[in-house]
């Protein structure tokens, strides 16, 4: 028992401890590797770009120093010459010394012959049909791709710049050409440091262009030759599937490791004619070297730590189990019997506290079983005393059932009577509902009819004012008519006397008498009009007042009817209120019986019930003469029983 | 006045003008007549029938307002009228030419008369208007008037009224 | 006879003596060799040149041929005798006023100075492979790969 929970716990604290380790050491691991592979790739793939930036500013400043020397006066002149005085040449050299890179310079003239060159043996060569040669004769500069060249016997770059006359710039006496030291370029790439040691197997450079012909390779790789080999015949066809990004880093398998590639690639220039592609590689055992360290160091960690975790869950463990046991050795006595005994821990944790609860459960074991013994001794004597009450209980209820009998029966009658009345008070309710509608009916008829005379009386009442209102305009009217009347027989009035005067005057009066025949004229026509205007008025004013009339009359009937509705009203009302009085009487006379005969109902009921258990209590008063005498023999066994404990 | 005249007369339009654009228009409406003269007509009601005298004989016809009634004066003379300042001896045409019907409430109208010595004019009912007439239009007086009557009237013409009597002033008035 | 001879030796002879001394010693120097021969390319139509034009010419103020060929001089060398003698006997100045000549010519007008050769075989090789060109060289130096034309003014 004491090992079994040690070896247990000690197997999960060895486990737990094996398995954090080893979980937080994988995590740790692949995260240390991506992070490293992240640094190696970004490095290498920074190295390729500086490298590519080197190479290209090397290659460009050549290009510019021979582009440079194709504007030289001297040189354009004695191209005309076939550097007659030797000055060409004699530069040709000095430049090749203080400069190095080239291999080789030498000026053609335009016919193709070779005039001066730092190579002894080309003078006075005819070069047949090269590219730079027609590239010049064009007036174009020309670059070529590292290779051999067949004039020099070495690989390199050939740069080339036409010479133009300088008396006349359209018109192209001759070609300069330089060739860039190949293996120059190919040791200053082989010196890059991609491994602290420099290159070999396990981290190089390598310079391809896009055609998969190698440019460069370092020297441990043998059988190459630049622009000629192809980059798969060294086992790195895979640079081929690289990508067409400028620059980048990735992973990829040649045939016999993985590495880790960092790559840039620079698109054609003037300085350089085709595409190429700097690539950096370093195998990944090399690159995740440091990785290794780390997975042992864990290892033994995770070892070390798992064992320090078994010992001390071990020790702990048996902090643990030791009280365990006491206590166990303490509750079989109490099982057994013995409450007798007590229990005590000093601890103030779980087990302090199992303790403690243990020795409280023990003595409130003793007190129970104390107080079971006293009650032991009470049963005993009432059941005694409960015999002999059943034994009166069971005459007496016999009685009982008969009276209870009775009174059923009286109450079913009342029952009854109580539902006649309350169907007789139902049918009376329905008369009175119906009664109720149609006097609703006939008030709601009632108010509409009112509101119908309402607003015809209204309406009447509106047109009578405007009719009034018409009477009056039309009376301003007449008023106004008789002034225009008068106006214009004033008018005629003066006509007449202008015509009196014009015939006095004579002839100087006849235009006068022509105004004032006007003048009369124009107030005949006015008096005319307002005869006429004054008819319609005369004839609107009789049939405004014939309208007045006939309104005032229909005002006086719709006010009659007014008074006759609402006395009819009135009665409706009436009658309503008397209707609803008697519903009311009638529903409380409903509600009344209703609550009578249930409440007979529930009478009856507990009658029943009260018979019923009546019947019931006699029977049992029998049984519970039995089982006294039962429970005095219970209490007999259970007073044994007790005696039993020790306390 | 001529000075307030003058001073008006330059944003006035032109009246000559005006006359002359109106004599066109009524020489537009109605056809040109024959060269006789058209002598003008005041037509003017006594009751029912229609008088009429030539312009020229009158020198206004005004409302008449007040009639002062002189008594002890002969039943031609309806009173005495002033008009505008002028004292008029007012003359009652229906007494003079026997007209029955009797003489309207409302207030008449004086004629006043030209070529008396006396200022004089004539009350009658109301007046009708003026009317050109072609001295070849005028009709003798029909013969079923009495003599006595028809001694006043130089003749008669046709006119939208009625048939007028045409006065003689001067058996009208005989004073 | 003799006596008019001796007479005439006296008078009429200095005279004439000192005359044809005089003649002798000015023409010495026209019958003398002249320092440089001005050679043109062979396709050059002309036959002569006057000073007035060779100055022209070589300080390019002329820059067309009447056969509408393109002038292209060339020089010696600032440092050999023979461009110092063209310069002061053609130009009449110093071969250092020249250059301060050319200097302000460079600047105002972007021209630059004619093409200088080293040797009397490169002025030839230029003269002769260059149809616009013309130059000087000693008169020994004149071969027939280029054409000799006269200094108008000159025998």
């Amino acid at each position: 028992m004491r090992l079994k929970i040690k070896g247990q716990l000690a197997l999960v604290s060895v486990a737990l401890s094996v398995a954090s380790i080893a979980g937080a050491g994988l995590i740790a691991y692949r995260s240390a590797r991506a992070a490293i592979e992240d640094r190696i790739r970004f490095n290498l793939e920074t190295l390729a770009l500086l490298t590519a930036e080197k190479i290209d500013i090397l290659l460009r400043d050549r290009q510019q120093n021979l582009l440079g020397w194709s504007q030289l006066g001297f040189i354009r002149d004695d191209a005309v010459t076939g550097d007659a005085d030797g000055r060409i040449l004699q530069f040709l050299q000095e430049t090749k010394r203080s400069f190095g890179t080239y291999q080789e310079i030498w000026v053609a003239d335009a016919a193709g012959t070779i005039i001066a060159s730092t190579l002894p043996n080309l003078r006075g060569r005819e070069v047949g049909d090269r590219p730079w040669l027609e590239a010049a004769r064009r007036g174009e500069g020309w670059v070529g791709v590292p290779e051999r060249q067949d004039l020099t016997g070495s690989v390199g770059i050939p740069l080339a710049f036409p010479l133009r006359a300088s008396f006349d710039r359209a018109r192209i006496v001759g070609v300069i050409v330089a060739v860039i030291d190949w293996p120059q370029i190919v040791d200053l790439l082989n010196g890059i440091k991609v491994l602290p040691e420099g290159q070999n197997e396990r981290g190089y450079v390598v310079l391809a262009d896009t055609r998969g012909l190698i440019l460069s390779a370092p020297t441990f790789v043998s059988g190459w030759e630049a622009g000629q080999t192809r980059i798969d015949s060294i086992g790195l066809g895979a640079v081929e599937d690289l990508p067409p990004e400028a620059t980048g880093s990735a992973t990829l398998d040649s045939r016999d490791s993985a590495y880790l590639v960092g790559y840039a690639t620079r698109e054609a220039q003037p300085y350089r004619s085709s595409v190429w592609r700097y690539v950096l590689l370093m195998r990944t055992d090399v690159a995740f070297q440091p990785l290794g360290r780390l997975l042992w160091t864990i290892v033994i960690l995770s070892l070390a730590l798992a064992a320090i975790a078994g010992a001390g869950s071990v020790y702990w463990a048996s902090q643990f189990s030791r009280p365990i046991a006491a206590l166990v050795v303490f509750l079989r006595g109490v099982a057994a019997g013995d409450l007798s005994q007590g229990f005590s821990s000093a601890r103030k944790d779980e087990l302090g506290m199992l303790a403690q609860a243990a020795n409280d459960m023990a003595a409130q074991l003793r007190g129970l079983i104390q107080e079971l013994q006293h009650a032991g001794l009470q049963i005993t004597s009432a059941s005694t005393q409960m015999l002999s009450a059943a034994e009166e209980h069971a005459s007496g209820s016999v009685q009982q059932a008969a009276s209870i009998s009775q009174v059923t029966a009286t109450m079913e009658e009342l029952t009854d009577t109580a539902k006649q009345i309350a169907q007789s008070a139902t049918s009376v309710e329905k008369i009175a509902d119906d009664s109720a509608n149609a006097a609703h009916t006939g008030y709601e008829s009632v108010n509409d009819a009112l509101e119908a005379m309402e607003k015809i009386r209204r309406r009447v009442a509106d047109i009578s004012s405007k009719t009034l209102l018409l009477g009056e305009r039309s009376q301003r009217i007449s008023e106004v008519l008789n002034l225009i009347k008068e106006i214009a027989g004033e008018i005629h009035l003066l006509a007449v006397n202008a015509a009196i005067e014009s015939a006095a005057a004579g002839e100087q009066g006849k235009r006068f008498a022509v105004v004032a025949s006007e003048v009369r004229r124009l107030a005949e026509r006015t008096r005319e009009s307002a005869e006429e205007i004054k008819s319609i008025v005369g004839e609107i004013q009789s049939a405004t007042n014939t309208s007045v009339l006939a309104t005032e009359q229909g005002v006086k009937e719709v006010e009659n009817g007014v008074s006759l509705a609402t006395r009819a009203r009135g009665s409706l009302e009436e009658i309503l209120q008397m209707v609803d009085r008697t519903t009311q009487a009638i529903r409380q006379i409903t509600f009344a019986t209703q609550q009578q005969r249930s409440a007979s109902e529930q009478i009856v009921q507990t009658m029943r019930e009260v018979a019923e258990v009546t019947k019931q209590s006699a029977s049992s008063m029998k049984q519970s003469a039995g089982s006294v005498a039962e429970l005095n023999l219970l209490a007999e066994q259970f007073r044994t029983r007790i005696r039993e404990f020790k306390l | 006045m001529p000075s307030d005249d003058a001073a008006r007369a330059p944003s006035a339009p032109d009246p000559d003008a005006i006359l002359e654009a109106l004599e066109r228009r009524l020489e537009q409406t109605a056809p040109p007549e024959a060269e006789r003269e058209r002598v003008p007509y005041l037509g003017f009601y006594l009751g029912t029938e229609v008088y009429g005298l030539p312009l020229q004989q009158l020198r206004e016809v005004a409302r008449l307002v007040r009639l002062r009634r002189i008594p002890g004066t002969p039943p031609a003379i309806a009173g005495l009228v002033n008009l505008r300042g002028k004292i008029v001896c007012a003359l009652d045409a229906r007494a003079i030419l026997g007209v029955s019907a009797p003489a309207p409430a409302a207030a008449g109208f004086l004629v006043a008369l030209r070529g008396f010595p006396d200022p004089l004019g004539l009350v009658v009912d109301s007046i009708a208007d003026v009317y050109s007439i072609d001295p070849a239009q005028i009709e003798p007086p029909p013969v079923t008037w009495p003599a006595k009557r028809a001694a006043f009237f130089v003749g008669t013409a046709r006119v939208a009224e009625g048939l007028m009597g045409l006065l003689d002033l001067d058996r009208v008035v005989v004073i | 006879m003799g006596a008019d001879l001796s007479s005439l030796m006296t008078i009429r002879g200095w005279a004439a003596g000192i005359a044809a001394a005089a003649v002798l010693w000015a023409a010495l120097p026209v019958a003398a060799q002249p320092a440089f021969v001005i050679v043109v390319n062979k396709e050059n139509p002309i036959t002569s040149i006057t000073i007035v034009e060779l100055q022209r010419i070589f300080r390019k103020q002329t820059r067309m041929w009447p056969h509408a060929e393109s002038i292209v001089p060339v020089d010696w060398v600032a440092t050999s005798e023979l461009r110092e003698a063209f310069c002061r006997q053609v130009l009449g100045r110093s071969v250092r006023e020249m250059a301060e000549f050319w200097v302000q010519q460079s600047i105002t007008q972007g021209l630059a100075p004619p093409s200088t050769q080293r040797s009397a075989r490169a002025i030839l090789r230029f003269v002769a492979s260059v149809p616009g060109a013309i130059s000087y060289v000693a008169p020994a130096d004149v071969d027939d790969s280029v054409k000799t034309i006269k200094l108008a003014g000159t025998s």
